[in-house]
């Protein structure tokens, strides 16, 4: 290799993405993670949802591995496989040990994001024969076609062992068989720049300013351990290509359009619920942690000191420039964006994209709504399971999205107020 | 430079992995930070950064994060440890903590 995984690393500071390999790359953790795949299932049923799931993370794996091992010099098959194990751990995806040749073979997986973290969050009382890990099982199809050079989509993988039904551990098989061909299209910078608007403050920005550069900093030096499990704020976290979620959903989208056109709606609202989710626990969770008080101080409960917050974290995991247009607290908030990972994806890759999910930014206006409202920060917040329930049972909020840049507009704007 | 009375689940616990205690002087921190590490634990490399610090147990791999302006201490317990050992390793750990003291923690204030 020529070169080290640092230096495919892309920052477009205006727009709050992040790029590695040239492709976009986000923070999520597991609770988001393991919520955005049961929406997949929940809409299509698990054998199905499973199939997209991991067709997603073969496009989106085949894509940004094809562009590591060109960006960093990685010339054999054996490099390239263990280029592959390298940055999966690094993310935060757990281990996967390749032992594959041209026509496939046995991936052993060890802390698989997925499975380990269902386990750790469900395990003991739910019971799950569905293994978990379609993005490692994607992943693991990926690396083989890009360790030979050979076409997208030539090889197939199927995960046989999951440690969610109580095995020791993860296998997953890769071979030729039925298998079908990919079009690893995903977001690249070129594109994105092309398309984005220039960008525009909001409200507070001299406060959610110095946030952002805190917490970049802090995830700047966040890696994989040598089990390539990531725990920051308290929580398992990963790099994740931005590309699964949106081929997931947009693949969803295409099937339901197509064969149910009137559970679209249905399904924009399970994706919406994806998003509150995520402000709600990831958001939340990181405003509770000691990072966050170390670098900003406890939440005193003031709302729009969440709301800033909320909005600082979406720029620092690199959801896009979200900006505050207007707050009045227990009232209203109007959020903008100049473009987040999924609407930019929805305008340059979907077929649908009027119809675009855009779930996170329409759904984190209510989950940040929520939090500012509806929590106890002091003297100690409670970010859990119960309380989001709770506060979705009685749920006071409304989000509009009013703009959708995914649709054509010039950016995303949503507005959040009481029913 | 004690540790106060009070040690729970800490806010996103998931699954007995996270336990809160907190230093009776949040001042003291930094001061405390240097008596563990005399006492075994490890600094994590470059951990120290937003406001906080993060020491490891060399044995088990739990850590304790503690943020530097208030005193907060979050043990971490490995997310490896088995679930049913969680609760008795996070009390051991608690209770070893709270044994750290210097020795005008250990004179009492009328005789110092």
């Amino acid at each position: 290799m020529t070169k080290t995984i640092d230096s495919a690393r892309l920052h477009l500071p205006e727009h709050q993405f992040d790029f590695l390999a040239g492709s976009p790359v986000v923070v999520h953790c597991h609770h988001f993670n393991l919520f955005w795949d049961q929406t997949m299932d929940d809409a299509l049923g698990e054998e199905v949802g499973r199939r997209i799931r991991t067709h997603a993370a073969h496009k989106a794996s085949y894509k940004f591995l094809r562009g590591l091992v060109d960006e960093v010099g990685a010339t054999s098959p054996v490099e390239r496989l263990r280029l592959a194990s390298t940055i999966f751990s690094a993310m935060g995806h757990g281990k996967l040990h390749l032992a594959v040749g041209r026509s496939g073979g046995l991936v052993r997986g060890e802390q698989l994001h997925y499975g380990f973290g269902w386990c750790e969050k469900y395990g003991g009382r739910l019971s799950r024969s569905e293994p978990a890990d379609a993005f490692a099982t994607g992943f693991s199809a990926a690396a083989t076609e890009v360790a030979y050079n050979l076409d997208p989509g030539s090889r197939r993988a199927t995960e046989e062992r999951c440690v969610v039904d109580g095995s020791a551990g993860c296998s997953i098989r890769v071979s030729g068989a039925e298998a079908e061909p990919i079009l690893p299209l995903g977001v690249d910078p070129e594109s994105a720049r092309e398309v984005l608007p220039p960008s525009f403050d909001g409200m507070h920005e001299d406060q959610i300013a110095p946030i952002v550069s805190g917490l970049r900093e802090f995830l700047g030096g966040v890696a994989g351990d040598d089990r390539g499990v990531i725990e920051a704020f308290g929580v398992l976290v990963t790099a994740h290509l931005a590309d699964y979620y949106n081929h997931a959903a947009n693949d969803v989208l295409d099937i339901i359009a197509e064969e149910k056109p009137a559970g679209v709606q249905a399904f924009r609202a399970l994706l919406l619920e994806a998003g509150t989710a995520c402000a709600f626990h990831t958001f939340g969770g990181v405003l509770a942690s000691p990072e966050w008080e170390g670098l900003v101080g406890a939440p005193t409960g003031d709302p729009l000191e969440i709301v800033i917050g909320c909005v600082a974290l979406a720029r620092a995991l690199g959801f896009g420039r979200w900006a505050i247009e207007e707050f009045e607290p227990d009232t209203r908030l109007v959020m903008t964006s100049p473009g987040t990972y999924e609407s930019v994806f929805s305008r340059l890759i979907s077929a649908n994209a009027a119809e675009g999910p855009g779930g996170i930014f329409v759904g984190a206006g209510i989950g940040i709504m929520q939090l500012a409202h509806g929590v106890g920060w002091q003297p100690r917040a409670s970010i859990d399971s119960e309380l989001y329930l709770g506060l979705a049972r009685s749920n006071p909020w409304v989000v509009t999205q009013e703009s959708s840049f995914a649709a054509g507009d010039v950016l995303d704007r949503i507005v959040v107020t009481r029913r | 430079m004690r540790l106060a009375e009070g040690f729970a689940r800490d806010v996103g616990c998931r699954a007995d992995l996270l336990w809160r205690c907190d230093l009776v002087d949040g001042a003291q921190t930094a001061a405390w930070l240097e008596l563990a590490t005399a006492a075994g634990f490890s600094s994590v490399p470059g951990s120290s950064r937003l406001g906080v610090d993060v020491l490891e147990e060399p044995t088990s791999g739990h850590r304790i994060v503690a943020v530097l302006r208030t005193g907060r201490l979050q043990i971490r317990l490995d997310a490896m440890t088995p679930k049913t050992e969680r609760v008795q390793q996070a009390r051991e750990l608690f209770e070893r903590l709270r044994g750290l003291q210097t020795h005008s923690d250990r004179v009492p204030a009328e005789a110092r």
